[in-house]
């Protein structure tokens, strides 16, 4: 009787190891269709966009930093321009709340607003720096006026290389909607503002 | 476990008044006790505890930086020191300071209360925006008769730090005593020169009331003025001027004690004349020993705290790259006022630190 359970269990357990292997040969073979293809691209499409609205934002704290450090800085070594400093405070940190996101940059009078804001108060800044007496020979205050500068240098760079993804990622939504729409990726199909910086043929 | 350390770690500082204050209540040789502490118990356990070079992580910094607690250390001292100096001022008039080695044990003990301490509270203050820690800043400086540390540090000497035309850079070869003189002297003058200018550029004169110079040295002679009229008894109005204003040599000698070992020696290369290249954490000397950085809320990170002044304390970085001193404060202000072995232990470490800016600079 023993033999018997015995080699019944074996002989279950040697059928259902062999179904398991059968299982995944098949699958393999069979279940990654255009739909998997379009959605991984889709999904790495998504990432590049993230990557690089993620850059782009954080060079952009980066330089609001940078400033906030620059006003610092102002408001240790003057004594004569507190008021006028601390205004500039009140308006930096109106325009982190100023900013655009990868929404409402579709209205695109949010980014005209948020770019005249922000140029107007690193002109500003700069000119008060390079106007104090020590500017010259204060390194503190060069460094950050250069890192400003160069931020500031940089985000059209930064906007062009968001674009060229968005660009890319728009004309893949526009060919594969309907495999998206077979991947129930519906809800997120559509397409994503640009800052304009490349031209669109 | 090392957060929870290095958050009370920061408490140590008010160690140096409860030795103060019970040396003096001891009496005769115990008015040395806090002086006996800092100076060999400090530098001893700070050599064997080592240093501690770690740095608070990137994505922490911003919220340690806000963290009220590292500021509450330093407001309750400033409150603590207020208190001490008007304490002291009365312990002196009590006439229970027998003779001239105790009046001269209790005096530089107290220094060390409000030089050695008080002074790197003001230092860290005198650096911040907010109009309260500036107060606060100017307070603690009242107290030892250096107001006009906050003008010649921020405008002049994180300026020209590094560079031939800083008083407070002290020059190879220079002993301390020499670079005393030098930056006492020359320092307040500049501060003069600087507020002057500030006061030109807004079309008044140098004898306006709005020369902070003038306030920042008329207000802590009035201030030791009405500890002596409050506290002076029997007509003796020797003993609390006497206590205020030697208490404040010896306050800013250790404070000069502190710029001579953190800029000694180091020179920034000068880029087109009288143009300096920009400050980096080459052009000071750092010591991360961890007990001394807890009685002096990390100034010994020296090194950032030129490139990043505005950085709090608590979140100041140890830089590998930064020239390293072999000890803590405490044992370099000993080797400071021995010049022979200054130079010996010093001089190496500056030729090394020389070689290897040139080496880097040929590359």
């Amino acid at each position: 009787m023993r033999k018997i359970v015995a080699g019944l269990a074996i002989s279950i357990c040697g059928g259902m190891l062999m179904s398991c292997g059968e299982k995944s040969a098949n699958g393999s073979d069979s279940t990654f269709t255009k739909a998997d293809s379009v959605t991984d691209r889709y999904l790495a499409f998504q990432d590049s966009m993230l990557q690089s609205w993620n850059v782009m934002i954080n060079d952009d704290n980066q330089k609001i930093k940078s400033m906030h450090d620059l006003l610092h800085e102002l408001l240790v070594i003057t004594t004569d321009e507190r008021d006028q400093l601390t205004k500039y405070e009140e308006q930096l940190d109106q325009l982190t709340r100023l900013r655009y996101t990868q929404k409402s940059m579709g209205n695109a009078d949010v980014i005209e607003e948020y770019d005249f804001a922000s140029t107007t108060l690193v002109r500003e800044l700069i000119a008060l720096a390079e106007s104090q007496a020590e500017y010259p020979k204060n390194t503190t205050l060069q460094k950050l006026v250069e890192d400003i500068r160069l931020a500031d240098e940089r985000v059209n760079n930064y906007r062009e290389g968001y674009d060229l993804v968005v660009i890319q990622y728009n004309e893949f939504l526009e060919k594969n909607k309907t495999y998206l729409k077979e991947a129930n990726r519906e809800d997120s199909l559509e397409k994503k503002h640009l800052f304009q910086m490349v031209s669109v043929e | 476990m090392v957060s929870i350390v290095r958050r009370i770690g920061f408490y140590a500082a008010f160690i140096i008044p409860a030795l103060v204050l019970t040396g003096f209540y001891l009496g005769g040789a115990w008015n040395y006790l806090a002086l006996l502490f800092a100076f060999v118990i400090l530098p001893i356990f700070d050599q064997l505890i080592g240093t501690d070079p770690s740095n608070v992580p990137a994505n922490e910094v911003e919220r340690v930086a806000e963290a009220y607690y590292y500021r509450f250390v330093i407001y309750l001292w400033t409150y603590l020191q207020l208190a001490m100096i008007v304490w002291g001022a009365y312990a002196v008039s009590t006439n229970k300071l027998g003779n001239v080695w105790d009046w001269i044990g209790f005096i530089v003990s107290f220094a060390l209360i409000t030089g050695g301490i008080g002074i790197t509270v003001a230092h860290e203050l005198g650096h911040k925006k907010s109009l309260t820690e500036r107060l606060y800043a100017k307070l603690l400086l009242m107290t030892v008769c250096y107001m006009h540390f906050i003008i010649e540090h921020n405008r002049g000497h994180h300026v020209a730090v590094a560079t031939p035309d800083d008083p407070a850079t002290a020059r190879r070869d220079q002993n301390f005593f020499s670079f005393w003189i030098r930056s006492v002297f020359h320092g307040y003058i500049h501060a003069w020169k600087l507020e002057a200018e500030r006061l030109r550029k807004k079309g008044l004169s140098a004898f306006s009331v709005k020369n902070e110079m003038l306030w920042y040295t008329i207000v802590p002679i009035l201030f030791g003025l009405l500890l002596a009229f409050v506290f002076s008894k029997n007509g003796e109005y020797w003993q609390v001027p006497l206590f205020f204003f030697s208490q404040s040599v010896f306050a800013f000698t250790l404070l000069e004690l502190v710029n001579y070992v953190e800029h000694y020696g180091i020179l920034r290369k000068e880029v087109a004349p009288g143009k300096y290249e920009k400050v980096n954490p080459l052009h000071s000397w750092n010591s991360s020993h961890l007990l001394s950085n807890f009685f002096l809320f990390q100034l010994q990170r020296h090194s950032d705290h030129h490139v990043y002044a505005h950085k709090r304390y608590q979140v100041l970085d140890h830089h590998e790259e930064s020239p390293q001193l072999p000890f803590g404060y405490s044992t370099m202000i000993i080797l400071a006022l021995i010049p022979p072995l200054w130079y010996n232990i010093m001089n190496r470490r500056l030729q090394e630190w020389t070689n290897r800016t040139l080496k880097e600079a040929s590359q």
